[in-house]
């Protein structure tokens, strides 16, 4: 469980981005989860409203998006996706396939005012 | 602001715009406007969460490889044999090159304590509760274990199969160890880090007699999430395999 941690990395750079912009509040937050990124959206939601309490964050709302596993084959070539984390061509069934998306956590974007 | 028509503009300048109706001035006092709220507006930011650690880690990498210092980070559940194969590695590796060990724990050193008199020199991380070490724990320790010379800096992460996946710590290599007890199907319960795995060590295996484990369907198993992984088995009590896996170490990037 470091959900925490992964949420306090991602206060840290919303009041990175908030001071860029010269914005006052931020009003949300979308973070893509990947399949492979090692946490759970529920987690996630637990830990966001405690580590955004008395900060110029709180009141932001945190969505969070499933992104699948991007697969590349390399036998035939095709692009699949994954919502399991087997790495597994979905076209020719080849384990020779390199994982180009839906390994992180990332902060995909906010909202701020 | 302008006193007597609310204009926004300094109080000393000439009305040549039309004064706001008697009604908004009120008693003499300034009306008080309500501004619209600013538009929201919508930034892109495609960067991953934990950058500042991937950052921290790349400078552990870049740091290590201007000395020449190898390092790899040991990832299994609690209880697999990091340890026991841990004090079994330095018997057979200190003598030959110069190894140095962060071994993460939630609390305790315990595991310090077993491991030093092995010939290395070791440094406990009490993670006060946390499930992982990160870039930022191992460089606290940087300078003193590798900073006068070294080959190889072993890090013991906390016992866990999930977290410690996530964090880089600026390794060359980062090694899973599954023990023949924990069943075959252990690589796609925990797919992030067996993916992420340059290499799993199978430990315990003098307790195979006594298991009912399936050797080809932990291989496939663990094909299916890391197709190239390399596989060294061993045991730390009789000493299978323990040559491959110090060769393995000793020849680490």
């Amino acid at each position: 469980m470091h959900e925490l941690s992964l949420v306090a990395a991602v206060c840290d750079e919303a009041l990175r981005v908030l001071a860029r912009e010269g914005a006052s509040r931020v009003l949300s937050i979308r973070l893509l989860l990947g399949v492979l990124s090692c946490a759970d959206r529920d987690a996630l939601a637990l830990c966001f409203p405690l580590a955004v309490r008395d900060t110029p964050l709180e009141g932001a709302r945190l969505e969070v998006e499933a992104e699948p596993l991007l697969l590349h084959c390399n036998e035939c070539g095709s692009d699949s996706k994954s919502w399991d984390a087997l790495l597994v061509c979905a076209v020719c069934q080849s384990g020779a396939v390199e994982v180009r998306g839906g390994r992180d956590l990332v902060i995909a974007s906010m909202e701020v005012q | 602001m302008c006193e007597t028509c609310g204009c926004g503009e300094a109080s000393a300048h000439v009305h040549a715009h039309p004064l706001a109706p008697p009604s908004a001035l009120g008693s003499g006092q300034a009306p008080t406007l309500t501004l619209p709220p600013a538009p929201s507006r919508h930034i892109e930011l495609g960067r991953a969460v934990l950058a500042d650690n991937d950052a921290r880690a790349a400078d552990n990498r870049r740091w290590l490889a201007e000395r020449g210092v190898r390092m790899v980070d040991l990832i299994s559940s609690p209880g697999s044999g990091k340890t026991a194969l841990l004090e079994a590695t330095l018997d057979a590796l200190a003598a030959r090159i110069r190894v140095a060990i962060i071994v993460g724990d939630p609390e305790t050193d315990n595991d310090a304590r077993r491991l030093r008199g092995h010939g290395a020199e070791v440094r406990q991380v009490e993670t006060a509760g946390a499930c992982h070490l990160d870039a930022a724990h191992v460089r606290r320790h940087l300078v003193e274990l590798a900073g006068g010379g070294l080959d190889l800096l072993i890090v013991e992460n906390v016992g866990n199969l999930v977290c410690p996946a996530a964090f880089d710590l600026g390794q060359g290599r980062r090694i899973a160890l599954l023990s023949v007890t924990e069943g075959e199907d252990k690589p796609l319960k925990y797919p992030a880090l067996f993916h992420r795995a340059d290499a799993v060590v199978i430990t315990k295996c003098d307790l195979i007699p006594h298991l009912r484990w399936d050797r080809a369907a932990c291989l496939a198993n663990l094909r299916r999430v890391r197709p190239d992984v390399r596989v060294i088995e061993v045991s730390a009590w009789t000493g299978q395999g323990l040559e491959d896996w110090t060769d393995y170490l000793a020849g680490a990037p």
